[in-house]
């Protein structure tokens, strides 16, 4: 019946100039304060210079916590900072189906893998 | 089928038939951010319980969240011990789910705020209407097609 609890985990690692987030799990409304704190803690962290959401390991996330997603980028833009969101192609298919019903990625940047994000970061920060 | 879930108040009983209708299931949980998962998962298991296809439960389970989660936003401002109620029935091959809050009645600046993005994405994936409700609080009806 799915009772079961399925919230989400939020795994962080940080420590240099690239910090990853992965939600692992469901999140909604119960973990986007917590995920919107972590996200404001690393970009407010003068080291930081890039935050990358890992999506790989997401069972389910919904409006608002791409709406969360979205804030960030914009403050992380303001601050001459990079915000990527990894969605792969094996990603679950509820995830990608909301991100193509609103578009998300006219508001967020996405990329197919942690590859392309490590990548595009160490780029962008001269790495 | 009863099932209980502490923390959320959260209740549920299947089947039934009322008015010619064959009632699926009757859920109700406390207004709050950690009811919307269960609900939510109730819901999509009574669908394919139902015989719905499993290649709209994304669709069911996107609206049934967005709903739930308006009621959680916008229903009891005042204060948070109100309920929500999530009934399912099947209608003429359609899956009907009706989410229910008994808040306060609506301003017209809470409705604008309750009536954005999320009501869109119900409207994208399934029959739905959203109404007022005379007693106060707000009515969310959504239709899936059984099969896609």
């Amino acid at each position: 019946m799915g009772m079961e609890d399925t919230y989400g985990q939020l795994m962080v690692q940080a420590g240099g100039p690239v910090s990853v987030v992965a939600l692992r799990g469901e999140h909604d409304h119960v973990s986007k304060s917590q995920l919107e704190g972590i996200v404001e803690t690393l970009l407010s962290n003068p080291t930081t210079r890039a935050v990358i959401i890992d999506l790989s390991d997401t069972d389910f996330v919904n409006l608002p916590v791409v709406g969360a997603l979205a804030r960030a980028t914009e403050r992380a833009s303001g601050s001459q900072k990079h915000f990527i969101v990894v969605l792969p192609e094996a990603g679950r298919a509820i995830v990608h189906r909301l991100f193509s019903l609103i578009e998300a990625d006219t508001v967020l940047r996405v990329v197919p893998t942690m590859q392309d994000a490590l990548h595009a970061a160490r780029e962008e920060v001269g790495g | 089928m009863t099932c209980s879930r502490a923390g959320s108040g959260f209740r549920t009983e299947g089947g039934g038939h009322l008015g010619g209708v064959q009632i699926v299931l009757s859920s109700s949980a406390e207004a709050t951010a950690e009811s919307i998962a269960p609900l939510r998962h109730a819901t999509v298991a009574a669908f394919r319980a139902a015989g719905g296809d499993p290649s709209l439960s994304d669709d069911l389970a996107l609206a049934v969240s967005e709903a739930c989660a308006n009621s959680v936003r916008h229903a009891y401002p005042m204060d948070g011990d109100g309920r929500m109620t999530v009934d399912t029935w099947i209608e003429d091959d359609l899956f009907v789910v009706q989410i229910r809050d008994h808040g306060a009645l609506l301003d017209a600046e809470t409705r604008e705020a309750r009536e954005g993005l999320g009501v869109d994405l119900m409207h994208e994936v399934a029959d739905a209407d959203v109404v007022p409700r005379a007693s106060g609080g707000t009515e969310v009806r959504l239709a899936f097609p059984l099969s896609a």
